[in-house]
C-alpha cells in the first residue's frame, strides 16, 4: 500500500476559506458602508436643510402676493385661507400673518399629534425652521409700502422624523447591499479560487511521498494561464525536482555505505597499529616516570640545599649589617647624612664606614672585588684593616689612610708573600674613597683610589665631580697606587656631597639597552637639589628602578650623601 | 446798543428766504378715503379720490385756506391708520362702524355730512321673503353689515365677503348668495354701471337695514373739525347743491 502525503482532513466550515472570505468581505463592506453611510447621512442632512429652506422660500414667494393683498385689504378671511393653505405642508407648525399695525390678521398652530412628538433629533433642524417674510404692497399709482409680515415656523421634529426615516431606509439598504455583495464575492471566490484550490489540495494529498515524480497533476479547466495554473506548474516541477533529489540521495547513500565500510576496514587496521604503538609508549612512559621521580628527588635535595644556603646568606647579612656603622655616628658634626646600601644579593662587596674623632668626621666608602659571599668576605677583611688603620693613625689623612689600607689588605690576604704569577690564592682588592670633614676648621678633604668620585651638588643646583687617583687597593697582580692625592674642598653652605660605588651608575636600561652612566645621575641630583636629602636618595632609587624596568640589577649599590653645613 | 440791533436785522434778512416759505405755506392734511368705487358718494378705486366727498372736502379746504391730500386705502385700513396717526382725517366715518375697535380712542366726529341707507338687496323675485330665508349674506370686503350682526354672531347667517360689487352682484344673481348687503344708492349706481340696469337687485325694506350719516373724523385735529362743522352750517346751501348734483337724496 502506498502512503499518501496526508490523510484527507475535513476543514471545519468556520475555518474554511469560503467562510473567512465571506466574513472579511462582509466586515469590509459593512465598515465601508458605515463610513459611506455616515458621510451620506451628513450630506443628506445638509441637503435636506437646504431643500427645506429653498422649498419654504419658494412657497412663501408663491403666497407672497396673496398674503400682501390680504394684509393690505386687512381681509381676515383671505388671510385665514392663506394660512390654512400653508398647512398642507406637514412640517408647518405655525403660521402667523401680522399687519403693519401690529395686529394678527390670521394665525394657526398645528395641534399636537403623532407627527409632532419629540424625536430627540429636532436639534438637527432648529436653525432652519423659522421663516419671516416682510410683505409690501403697491396700490395703483402708489409706491410699495410695508403692509405686514408672514411668519412660518416649521416643526423640527417632523423634519427630524422625515430625516430619520430616510436614514433608516439608507441604512437598511446599505446592509442589504453589503450582504448581497458579500454573497456575490463569496460565490465568485468559491468558483474562481476555493474550488480549484480544493481540487489541487485533494490531488496533493493523494501524492506518494516516496515517489513524488509519479504524481499526476489535476486538470484545472480555465486556469491554465492564471496564477492557479502557475501554482500547479510550479508544484509539478517541485515534485519532479524532489524526485530527482530523492534519486540523488539514494545514490549518495549507497556510495556512502560503501565508503563507510571501507573506512571501517581502515580504522580496524589503524587501530591494531595504534594498539601496538600504545604498548610501546606504555613502556617508555614507565621509564619517563621513573626519570621524573628521580628528577623530583634531586630537585627536593636542591631545594633543601638552596634553603640552607639562603639561610646562611641571611645570617651572613645580619653579620655584615652589624658591621656597618650607625648613621648617627657623626652626630651634630654634619647637618644631614643619609646612606643607601643595597647589596646585589643578601650580602655584598660594598662597604662603608662612619667615624668621628673630635671635630673630625671620616666617611669611607669601598667597593670590594665581586659581590655576594666573596665580596662580603673581602669587606670583612677591609673592615678589620680599616679598624686597625684608623685606630693607629694619630692624624687622619685620607690619602695616607688609603695607602695604609692597601698595605693591610695585601698583608692580610698574604698577597705580599706570593711571587707574581705563581699560584695566586687571592687576587682580590677594592676601590675606596674617603671624605674627611673637620667641623672645627670647616675643612673638607677628599681622596679616592679606583675611580670612585666625589659629586658636589650646590643648593642652587650647580654640580661638579672631583675624581680620585688612578689604581686600585689590594690585588696581588696589581701594584699599589704610586700616589694618592688629597683634594681639599671649599665647602659651600647647603651643598650636598655624594660618594657612590659604580653599582649606582652601572644600571642596564630596559628600553635603551645601555648603561646609565654617571652624567644622568648627576643631572638628576641637580634637578632635585631643592628636595631634602633623604627624599633625594629615595627619589634617585626610584629613578634607577624606572630606568632598569624589568632588567635585573648588576652590582651592589652604595651611596652616601652628606650636607655638611 | 446799535450794533446788536443791526446784527439782528442782518440775521433776519439772511434767514428770510428760508423762513418765508414756511410762514407762507398752506397747512396740509392727509385725509384717508376708501379705495373702492362707492359712487355716487365717492370713488377711490382708481387711485384718485373723486365724487361728492371730494367736491365737498375741496370746497371746505378752499374756504379755509388749507390743503387736503387724499389717500385711498382699503376700508379696513382706514380706521387703523387713523388710530395710529398715519392720516389726519378719515372720510367717510360713522361711530357705529367697528365700535369695538374705537373703544378707548378719542376720535372726534363732525356733524353729519350726508345720510346713507345700507340695506339688504335680493333678487326681485325674492322681495318680501322673511329674514329667516336669508342664510348666506354677501358684502364687499371691508363693509360691515351692522344690521345683520346679531344673526351673524348667532350663526344663523353666513357672511361671504366679495372683492367688489361685480362679484357681489354675480354671486346673488347666480343665487350662490341669498342676499347682498350694501349701500342702497351705491348698489343701484353699481348695478347700472355693471349690469346696465339699476334694479338688477331690489332693496327689500322689510329686511334688516341701517340708516346713518357719513361724517368726517379725526384724532389729532379737533379744532379743524370744529371749523368744518361751522363751515357746514354756514355753507348748507352749497352742500345741498353738491348732494343734488351727485344724485344723493335723503331717502337713500
Amino acid at each position: 500500500m502506498v502512503a499518501t502525503l496526508s490523510a484527507e482532513r475535513v476543514i471545519p466550515r468556520l475555518r474554511g476559506l469560503t467562510f473567512k472570505q465571506a466574513a472579511i468581505t462582509l466586515l469590509v463592506v459593512l465598515v465601508l458602508g458605515v463610513a459611506m453611510g455616515v458621510l451620506q447621512l451628513f450630506l443628506d442632512w445638509r441637503g435636506m436643510r437646504e431643500e427645506v429652506r429653498e422649498g419654504m422660500e419658494r412657497t412663501l414667494a408663491l403666497v407672497e402676493g396673496s398674503a400682501s393683498e390680504a394684509l393690505y385689504q386687512l381681509h381676515p378671511e383671505l388671510g385665514r385661507q392663506l394660512v390654512q393653505g400653508l398647512f398642507v405642508f406637514d412640517a408647518v407648525q405655525r403660521v402667523e400673518l401680522r399687519d403693519d399695525f401690529g395686529q394678527v390678521l390670521a394665525e394657526q398652530t398645528r395641534a399636537p399629534g403623532a407627527a409632532t412628538l419629540k424625536t430627540g433629533w429636532g436639534w438637527l433642524f432648529e436653525d432652519v425652521i423659522h421663516f419671516r417674510l416682510p410683505l409690501r404692497y403697491a396700490a395703483s399709482g402708489a409706491t410699495a409700502a410695508d403692509v405686514g409680515v408672514l411668519e412660518v415656523a416649521l416643526s423640527p421634529d417632523v423634519l427630524a422624523r422625515r430625516f430619520r426615516q430616510q436614514a433608516m431606509r439608507d441604512a437598511l439598504f446599505g446592509i442589504a447591499r453589503a450582504v448581497f455583495i458579500s454573497l456575490l464575492v463569496v460565490v465568485i471566490f468559491y468558483f474562481m479560487i476555493t474550488r480549484p484550490l480544493l481540487r489541487l489540495s485533494s490531488a496533493i494529498a493523494g501524492a506518494d511521498p516516496t515517489r513524488p515524480g509519479a504524481w499526476v497533476p489535476p486538470r484545472l479547466a480555465g486556469h491554465e494561464r492564471d496564477e492557479m495554473g502557475l501554482l500547479l506548474a510550479h508544484l509539478d516541477r517541485l515534485l519532479r525536482a524532489s524526485q530527482a533529489g530523492l534519486d540523488a540521495r539514494d545514490h549518495a547513500q549507497r556510495e556512502l555505505t560503501a565508503l563507510t565500510q571501507d573506512l571501517e576496514q581502515r580504522v580496524q587496521a589503524r587501530t591494531l597499529d595504534l594498539e601496538r604503538a600504545l604498548e610501546q609508549l606504555e613502556g617508555q612512559k614507565a621509564e619517563v616516570e621513573r626519570a621524573f621521580a628521580e628528577l623530583g628527588r634531586t630537585h627536593r635535595r636542591l631545594s633543601e640545599a638552596n634553603g640552607l644556603l639562603l639561610e646562611s646568606h641571611r645570617y651572613a647579612r645580619r653579620i655584615q649589617t652589624a658591621m656597618l656603622p650607625d648613621a648617627r655616628a657623626l652626630g651634630d658634626a654634619v647637618r644631614e647624612i643619609h646612606v643607601l646600601w643595597e647589596p646585589l644579593h643578601l650580602v655584598g662587596g660594598d662597604w662603608y664606614w662612619l667615624e668621628r674623632r673630635g671635630e673630625q668626621c671620616l666617611i669611607l666608602v669601598a667597593d670590594c672585588t665581586g659581590h655576594g659571599v666573596p665580596g662580603a668576605f673581602i669587606t670583612l677583611v677591609l673592615a678589620s684593616a680599616a679598624e686597625q688603620v684608623l685606630r693607629e693613625s694619630r692624624v687622619w689623612d685620607p690619602a695616607a689612610i688609603l695607602l695604609a689600607l692597601d698595605e693591610q689588605v695585601r698583608r692580610r690576604l698574604r698577597q705580599d708573600q706570593v711571587p707574581e704569577g705563581v699560584g695566586l690564592e687571592s687576587d682580590d682588592g677594592l676601590d675606596a674613597a674617603i671624605l674627611l670633614w673637620d667641623a672645627g676648621s670647616s675643612r673638607l678633604t677628599f681622596a679616592s683610589v679606583g675611580g670612585m668620585p666625589l659629586v658636589e651638588v650646590a643648593a642652587d643646583g650647580a654640580a661638579r665631580t672631583i675624581r680620585g687617583s688612578r689604581g686600585h687597593l689590594g690585588y696581588q697582580t696589581l701594584p699599589s697606587p704610586p700616589r694618592v692625592v688629597n683634594h681639599p674642598i671649599q665647602v659651600r653652605p647647603g651643598a650636598v656631597y655624594f660618594l657612590m660605588t659604580d653599582g649606582i651608575v652601572d644600571q642596564m636600561g630596559r628600553e635603551r639597552r645601555r648603561l646609565l652612566g654617571r652624567r644622568p645621575v648627576v643631572e638628576w641630583l641637580q634637578a632635585n637639589a631643592g628636595r631634602g636629602l633623604e627624599d633625594q636618595i629615595e627619589g634617585l632609587r626610584g629613578m634607577l628602578e624606572d630606568y632598569r624596568g624589568g632588567e635585573p640589577r648588576r652590582d651592589d649599590m652604595t651611596l652616601v650623601g652628606v650636607r655638611l653645613m | 446798543m446799535r450794533a446788536p440791533r443791526l446784527s439782528l436785522l442782518l440775521l433776519c434778512l439772511l434767514c428770510w428766504p428760508a423762513v418765508a416759505p414756511l410762514m407762507a405755506a398752506t397747512p396740509r392734511y392727509v385725509v384717508g378715503v376708501e379705495n373702492i368705487d362707492y359712487r355716487p358718494f365717492q370713488a377711490g378705486h382708481a387711485g384718485v379720490f373723486e365724487g361728492f366727498g371730494r367736491e365737498l372736502l375741496d370746497a371746505f379746504a378752499a374756504a379755509e385756506g388749507i390743503e387736503l391730500t387724499y389717500r385711498p386705502l382699503p376700508p379696513p385700513r382706514l380706521l387703523a391708520s387713523l388710530l395710529q396717526d398715519r392720516i389726519d382725517f378719515k372720510y367717510p366715518d360713522d361711530p357705529a362702524w367697528r365700535a369695538d375697535l374705537r373703544e378707548g380712542h378719542a376720535i372726534r366726529y363732525s356733524r353729519p355730512v350726508v345720510g346713507y341707507l345700507d340695506g339688504t338687496l335680493v333678487l326681485p323675485a325674492h322681495l318680501g321673503r322673511p329674514a329667516t330665508a336669508i342664510r348666506t349674506l354677501g358684502t364687499v370686503v371691508g363693509f360691515t353689515p351692522i344690521a345683520w350682526l346679531e344673526p351673524l354672531r348667532a350663526g344663523r347667517v353666513m357672511l361671504r365677503e366679495n372683492a367688489d360689487f361685480d362679484a357681489l352682484f354675480q354671486q346673488v344673481l347666480s343665487q350662490r348668495l341669498d342676499a347682498a348687503y350694501a349701500n342702497v344708492a351705491v348698489a343701484r349706481e353699481q348695478s347700472r354701471r355693471i349690469l346696465g340696469r339699476p334694479d338688477a337687485l331690489g332693496f327689500d325694506p322689510s329686511l334688516p337695514s341701517t340708516r346713518g350719516d357719513y361724517r368726517l373724523s379725526t384724532v389729532r385735529h379737533p379744532e379743524l373739525l370744529q371749523r368744518f362743522d361751522a363751515w357746514l352750517d354756514g355753507q348748507a346751501a352749497l352742500v345741498n347743491g353738491l348732494k343734488r348734483r351727485a344724485g344723493l337724496t335723503e331717502s337713500e
